[in-house]
């Protein structure tokens, strides 16, 4: 059965499109340009990227220098890990505030674990395993009850974190184990490429595979963008809806331990300045809110470029208030662009 | 079938809320070592999670759980959060359930004035530690404005850590500036006091500045991308998270002068030959402040002063010593097994010699409690009352301060 | 169904959520008058109301917004902003504080006004727009106010917070008249072609509904109910801080929740947005009178959000309104909606 409405309606008053049948020619006309336009989203943001580094001479003399590269890679390796959680979530539909929490939790599992004997990579694999539960109890809830996804990940994590609170009284600060801090002191590095380029690499690589080589990929394009449609072609939704949570939350986990390697330690506080920029990278790089239409590629350019941008506009000598006015100005110019680059859906 | 669902839902939700109730009640006694015949002593924060507050807590703990305080007090340990809402809304129920002592880390200098005159007014004393609050009727236990021990002229975190950097770079060089939380007034004192002595010296150039938020992780995200654009960078002023300004320099491959404060891996790093001077915030505060609450309580409101400046930690390159146990001992200054967060200062030779790394990090009641000497010699002078009060005293007014304090030329309070 | 029908089968779901939202918050407030018998006075309660209404005003902004299926994620920008302005522009000529307030209020209104319109006009994400705008809002505070201070003159707070003969609160009678004009508002054509969007934007633009002018307004009146958020926190705290409105981003969103507003669109009511404020708020105060440890308070109140939540099920029964299979008559989309419910309706 084909689906008669193109795209679902955001209520942000955007032509959806009634059915008159002139109207649903352009429909299907609209339909079918569409993978072509989202086509060309993902290699614009890669364009800006690349823009950005001979442009950030504006910002600094020193700029474009081979730190300018590699501090881009390192610090957009744990925006990306991050947005490839927020980004399958918003894919299926949903939004997941429970960033901040899942990076406190499993941070301080893995440090907590690691000082009280265990060896480096076992004590990773717990303390992400202890976050992602609460992606866990998040995609439970939210696959089998009507209950808005922001509300329930913003309760979910409000527990969450006062659980974290509580267990942790007494020792909220953990250093890092040693192996962790060693993935970011330069002692991996190959002719100086920092070793994050390699867990760049790897984070793109698995993320896109699991978006769009896997079942799970597929299933969760198509739960957002026609839930109906899932539902006729078959697709099992609340299973899937309970691993995109609970993946989301191993990819955050995961970004904690690498947060904490790179800090060579950390406190309950490791998280909160990621959440709204994971919400931004995702928006900024082309995935529409309403769900069903996002390129994980796409998420990482965007990841990068709002990492470059940020990086210059902290060259800039602008008071605090002005740099991060600029910095909203620069997500909503993006999102114009981002905009003009789709076709209004 | 999917009301039966629901149905079941709800049920075991509201079973679940009132276990939890229960549970939680059961567990509360932990913080709450009180009954109703004792005067209530409140120990509140707003910040937590990290080592600093962490540190501060258990140290105020540590005094107010002694036995000689409990046989006539019961404390209890709130948390509020960084919402101001929150911490008035926390203040005035402690206010409601007739508390005695509020020793506490104010989220805001002003937000909480007129809470705090609701509670002076209902008879309750208030010590706030390490941030300042303006409302007058309020004591505070700060180091902001305070002067090094050694030679009490010298005041200012910010003004001291930047003469120090200014002498180790010789008078020349290009330095940036690590900030903390943007829109605190901690912050604005460290960086004014800091900038007036930079302004003295035309061959030091600031190229930058960021705000690290007084996180280790933080400053050295921003510091690693300040040295992106800056490359050849002579020294680093910063304010706490300094250790992770250090970090950042060091994946640089570059070893500056560093001025901050009191993390263990600074001092560490000191020890080892890294230039720089360790100052900064004592998490110490937090029990002196609680001793200071307990003092009023026994000997009348004027038993000390209203404004009780700490002093000013100053360890460098030459003085950085290594604690050989867990115990304070011949000067030492930071802990070899610490954790690299660890704020060293927990220590103060006359107002918290109790104190013990075991102490700062977990409540470990102390056996005896040392009385504190005669507060009136760590009054602030009047000259500084600005940056904590927002306004000079009676009879006083803002200029720029000459005489009594080094660098002289600052802004403060002169007699009218 | 037929819309005469529907709407007032919408008005009685309404005012039962609203009449639970109440109960909840009532019965929560009781069970603290037990414990601590001093919350039962008049200036305990004036206190708590006080304390309660800049959450109550950004609630109901934020519930204006969630009607018509849209999203605003800058409540805290605005709320600092206005806090910002009122502070230092009151400082510097203090006589003028409640000229000054009118003039913060028409500039949340400017504010939400532009907000819609890149929404409504543009067809801009809202999450999008809005959490840009945020940012944008938070920056300027912080370029006017670096650093907590600027003043509200003791006139202007303490009418605000204080009482009438000394027993009625001048905030209780604020909320009091904003749930008027919100009940004068819902039933006006814009408030009910609000819900009408927030149900089903198609079948509204089909009837005829300006469907971008009404959004522009909703915005724009939620930029005015955050703007005297702001206002009042500014009483609250008799001065100015650059990240006052950090923190209702979530409790705005939270209180909704807690008031049965719902994240579809379509359903809700500001007053009982406020009531889930108040809930909000007293929370702690009750957890913190029954001795309760601090860190259970963030579990607590997620618990009963999440508990809450399962509770408009029950008032749709309560209202006997005919559905099939439980689901819901709305079908608008985005991260707010539920995925399962369209998935099981099929």
């Amino acid at each position: 059965m084909q689906p008669v409405n193109v795209q679902p309606s955001d209520g942000s008053g955007s032509a959806v499109l009634a059915e008159h049948s002139t109207t649903s020619r352009l429909a299907t006309i609209k339909t079918l340009l569409q993978p072509v336009l989202g086509k060309l989203a993902v290699p614009a943001v890669w364009a800006l990227v690349l823009v950005m580094i001979p442009l950030s001479r504006l910002f600094s003399s020193y700029f474009p220098s081979w730190s300018l590269v590699s501090n881009t890679i390192t610090l957009g390796l744990f925006l990306t890990v991050i947005s490839f959680g927020q980004g399958l979530v918003i894919l299926s539909g949903g939004i997941d505030l429970s960033v901040p929490s899942v990076i406190a939790v499993a941070a301080f599992f893995t440090g907590s674990l690691a000082s009280s004997g265990w060896a480096t990579i076992p004590a990773a694999i717990c303390g992400v395993a202890i976050g992602s539960l609460i992606g866990l109890v998040n995609g439970l809830i939210i696959a089998r009850s009507t209950f808005p996804p922001f509300i329930v990940t913003l309760a979910v994590s409000t527990i969450g974190s006062a659980l974290l609170l509580g267990i942790s009284a007494g020792k909220p600060g953990q250093t890092a184990p040693s192996g962790l801090s060693s993935l970011f002191d330069g002692s991996l590095s190959i002719a100086g490429i920092p070793f994050s380029a390699v867990l760049l690499l790897l984070a793109i690589l698995v993320g896109s595979w699991i978006q769009f080589r896997t079942r799970l990929g597929r299933r969760t394009y198509a739960i957002g963008n026609s839930p109906q449609a899932a539902v006729y072609a078959g697709v099992r939704v609340r299973i899937t809806l309970v691993m995109v949570y609970w993946l989301a939350a191993i990819g955050y986990g995961i970004a904690g331990v690498l947060l904490m390697g790179y800090g060579s330690g950390s406190d309950l506080n490791l998280g909160a300045t990621w959440l709204l920029p994971s919400i931004a990278v995702v928006v900024v790089g082309g995935s529409s809110i309403a769900g069903g239409n996002g390129n994980y590629l796409g998420t990482v350019g965007a990841a990068l470029l709002i990492t470059i941008i940020g990086i210059d506009i902290n060259a800039v000598g602008l008071s605090q208030g002005f740099k991060q006015a600029l910095y909203g100005a620069v997500i909503f110019i993006a999102l114009v662009l981002g905009r003009l680059g789709r076709g209004r859906e | 079938m999917r009301i039966r669902k629901r149905k079941g839902l709800l049920i075991a939700a509201s079973f679940v809320t009132a276990a939890s109730l229960v549970l939680a009640g059961c567990s509360g006694g932990s913080t709450n070592t009180g009954n109703g015949s004792k005067g209530k002593i409140y120990l509140n924060l707003s910040y937590s999670g990290n080592n600093w507050q962490d540190q501060a807590a258990n140290l105020a703990m540590s005094v107010a759980e002694s036995p000689e305080v409990q046989a006539n007090y019961s404390v209890q340990k709130v948390i509020s959060g960084s919402d101001p809402q929150k911490q008035i809304s926390d203040i005035q129920s402690m206010i409601a359930s007739g508390a005695k002592l509020i020793v506490f880390y104010p989220i805001s200098p002003t937000a909480l004035n007129p809470v705090i005159k609701q509670g002076c007014d209902a008879g309750v004393t208030f010590v706030a530690y390490d941030g300042t609050v303006e409302e007058p009727c309020a004591y505070n236990v700060s180091y902001i404005t305070g002067a090094r021990a050694d030679n009490p002229e010298q005041a200012f975190f910010g003004a001291q850590t930047a003469q120090g950097l200014v002498d180790l770079l010789g008078g020349q060089g290009k330095i940036m500036l690590n900030r903390g939380v943007a829109g605190t007034s901690t912050d604005i004192v460290h960086y004014d006091s800091a900038k007036a002595v930079f302004d003295q010296y035309p061959g030091i150039q600031i190229v930058t500045e960021y705000y690290g938020n007084w996180d280790s992780s933080v400053s050295q995200q921003e510091t690693a991308k300040a040295l992106a654009a800056h490359p050849d960078i002579d020294g680093v002023w910063s304010e706490l998270g300094e250790d992770g300004v250090v970090k950042a320099l060091q994946a640089a491959g570059m070893k500056v002068p560093v001025t901050g404060e009191d993390t263990n891996y600074f001092r560490k790093m000191l020890s080892q030959g890294w230039p720089g001077v360790s100052s900064g915030s004592p998490p110490a505060s937090g029990g002196i402040a609680m001793k200071v609450g307990l003092k009023i309580l026994a000997d009348g409101p004027n038993s000390v002063p209203h404004d009780i400046e700490i002093n000013l930690p100053y360890v460098t390159t030459d003085t950085a010593k290594a604690c050989p146990g867990s115990e304070f001992v011949d000067g030492c200054n930071f802990f070899t097994n610490a954790a690299d967060q660890f704020v060293t200062e927990v220590f103060d030779p006359a107002l918290l010699p109790e104190s013990s790394y075991t102490a700062a990090m977990q409540v470990a009641p102390f056996d005896k409690l040392v009385p504190l000497p005669d507060m009136s010699s760590y009054a602030q002078p009047e000259w500084r009352r600005i940056y904590t009060r927002g306004s000079c005293d009676a009879g006083w007014k803002e200029g720029p301060v000459t005489t009594g304090q080094v660098p002289p030329g600052l802004d403060g309070c002169v007699q009218a | 169904m037929k819309p005469r029908q529907s709407r007032r089968a919408l008005s009685d779901n309404s005012k039962a959520t609203v009449g639970i939202a109440a109960g909840i918050f009532v019965l929560l407030y009781l069970l603290l008058t037990l414990v601590s018998p001093i919350s039962a006075t008049s200036f305990i309660i004036n206190n708590f109301i006080v304390l309660t209404t800049p959450l109550a005003f950004a609630a109901s902004g934020v519930t204006l917004v969630l009607l018509i299926g849209g999203f605003d994620l800058s409540v805290a920008g605005s709320i600092s902003l206005s806090n910002v302005i009122a502070a230092t522009t009151m400082a510097a000529h203090p006589h003028s504080s409640w000229g000054i307030a009118c003039l913060v209020l028409v500039m949340g209104a400017v504010i939400g006004l532009v907000n819609g319109v890149c929404v409504a006009v543009f067809g801009l994400p809202a999450l999008g727009v809005t959490l840009s705008t945020n940012f944008i809002l938070a920056g300027i505070a912080l370029a006017v106010l670096p650093a907590p201070g600027g003043s509200v003159p003791a006139a202007f707070a303490s009418v605000l917070s204080g009482t009438i003969g000394g027993t009625i609160p001048v905030a209780l009678l604020a909320l009091v008249g904003f749930s008027l004009l919100w009940l004068l508002f819902i039933k006006s054509r814009t408030g009910m072609s609000a819900l009408a969007i927030g149900g089903d934007v198609k079948a509204a633009r089909l009837s005829g509904i300006a469907v971008r002018r009404v959004q522009i307004v909703v915005y724009a009146l939620a930029g005015l109910c955050y703007a005297a958020a702001g206002l009042y926190f500014s009483a609250l705290t008799a001065t100015g801080s650059p990240t006052s409105g950090s923190s209702f981003l979530l409790t705005a969103f939270a209180a909704a929740a807690l008031g049965f507003v719902s994240f579809r669109g379509g359903r809700g009511s500001a007053i009982g947005a406020i009531f889930g404020a108040a809930t909000l708020t007293v929370i702690p105060k009750f957890l913190f009178a029954w001795g309760i440890a601090d860190f259970w308070v963030g579990a607590f109140q997620g618990l009963v959000i999440l508990v809450a939540l399962t509770i408009p099920w029950l008032t749709t029964k309560i209202a006997g309104l005919r559905k099939r299979d439980g689901e819901e008559v709305t079908v608008g989309s985005g991260p707010t909606q539920s995925i399962s419910a369209m998935a099981e309706t099929a």
